[in-house]
């Protein structure tokens, strides 16, 4: 079923929304063709993709500090007035002995958001084409597509605890400054992963040869 | 629209762009890539009506998980029940409003506007018609897939049961029970097939030759 052909020998590009194949590749890049079903604008590949994919993943770095610096959450519940940063929390779960809590917090706010870091910054900089390492970074992508959006539990657990909370008179729990950064530093690692595209590694290696 | 050559015979792997002849894709069979092992397509497993029908019962589960309280907190007799949308507007008036537009947008926002446009297009497909604004509506479900995070939430409601029941008597509520049956139900009608869709759609073009 595999013609054992690439697209851009047939001339041909597959429209982003309702995938289907249309003729002109090679004109896309002068000027705007519009897919024959949908109407959508073909593109052989997404829109600045390197750059833009690069930029979000510095942006979401650079937020990721503040994140962990910056208290998320202020909470005073029977006369104990705490702020607990991401990590604060983890610890905190970790001694009151719910370890199984601990290591999921520890998961969706430390480990994924690193793991995507550390993936994201392998797929814009690795350059190694052999036919493993292309299969290898094809799963990797999504792979960390995939695992993503699980960062935004912290985020929701600070917004019900919070929002619970407010119908109790005698506890007071706020989001703090380090959420909105944690938040953002979710949103722009997914959009990194989202504004990547896979094809770019395989055009790579056909250039090499 | 400009004329542009279509194949609808073929398709292109999305990761890397190999041809393949789409007669050959067994109906509800996943089938993938032999270059580089990506999936190529889902291969339609529900029906039109089927996926109407749980698309049905989503909205019902949804307007549930939003009416019913997610939990009871109660400390020295003083008992208060919430439901999700009285919480996250409680929390909007207060000094965590982005915290709470950003929560209300993954959890309520866009799941209820991903089932209100499955609601609208597949009433259609269901008969056999394309529905108005068909592509409009099939944009918007592309770009809000990666966007909509129930299952998160349930996670999240889990964690915060957890954390509040070391300081509060809490008891969870029947909301969570809904949230818990449409988290995989989201992920079953959002995450579907919409090729068979297109093909439908285009049925209903102006006659063109191709």
């Amino acid at each position: 079923m595999s013609s054992g052909m690439r697209a851009r020998e047939l001339d041909l590009v597959s429209c982003y929304l309702c995938g289907m194949v249309c003729e002109g590749r090679s004109c896309c890049e002068i000027e705007t063709l519009y897919c024959w079903r949908c109407g959508s604008a073909l593109r052989v590949r997404k829109h600045n993709s390197h750059a833009r994919s690069t930029a979000y993943l510095i942006a979401a770095l650079a937020l990721y500090i503040p994140a962990n610096i910056y208290p998320v959450m202020y909470t005073k519940m029977l006369g104990d007035e705490a702020d607990s940063t991401i990590v604060g929390g983890i610890m905190e779960f970790w001694e009151s002995g719910s370890w199984d809590i601990a290591l999921l917090i520890f998961l969706a706010s430390v480990a994924v958001p690193c793991t995507k870091f550390i993936a994201m910054s392998f797929l814009l900089w690795n350059g190694s084409t052999t036919e493993q390492a292309m299969v290898g970074k094809t799963r990797l992508l999504k792979f960390v597509e995939g695992i993503g959006y699980w960062s935004m539990l912290d985020v929701l657990v600070v917004a019900i605890v919070a929002a619970l909370i407010q119908f109790n008179a005698l506890g007071v729990a706020e989001p703090r400054l380090g959420i909105v950064f944690f938040g953002a530093t979710v949103v722009l690692t997914m959009m990194s992963a989202l504004s990547f595209d896979g094809r770019l590694t395989w055009d790579r290696k056909v250039a090499h040869g | 629209m400009s004329d542009v050559r279509a194949y609808p015979d073929l398709m292109l792997c999305e990761q890397c762009d190999e041809v393949y002849d789409r007669q050959a894709m067994v109906q509800g069979a996943s089938c993938f890539c032999s270059r580089c092992g990506s999936r190529l397509g889902k291969g339609s497993l529900l029906s039109i009506g089927a996926w109407l029908a749980w698309t049905i019962t989503a909205g019902c589960l949804f307007i549930f998980a939003n009416t019913f309280p997610v939990a009871t907190i109660s400390l020295d007799g003083l008992q208060s029940e919430a439901t999700v949308w009285q919480s996250i507007s409680a929390l909007a008036q207060g000094p965590g409003t982005p915290t709470a537009i950003a929560a209300g947008v993954v959890i309520i926002g866009i799941p209820g506007f991903q089932i209100a446009l499955l609601l609208w297009l597949l009433s259609f497909a269901a008969v056999g018609k394309a529905c108005p604004y068909f592509v409009t509506v099939l944009r918007f479900l592309h770009a809000s897939r990666p966007w909509g995070m129930t299952e998160v939430f349930l996670l999240g409601v889990l964690v915060a049961i957890v954390k509040l029941s070391s300081y509060l008597h809490v008891v969870a509520g029947a909301g969570v029970v809904c949230v818990a049956l449409l988290a995989p139900l989201m992920v079953v009608i959002t995450a579907h097939d919409t090729d068979e869709l297109w093909r439908l759609y285009e049925r209903h073009l102006p006659c063109r030759v191709v």
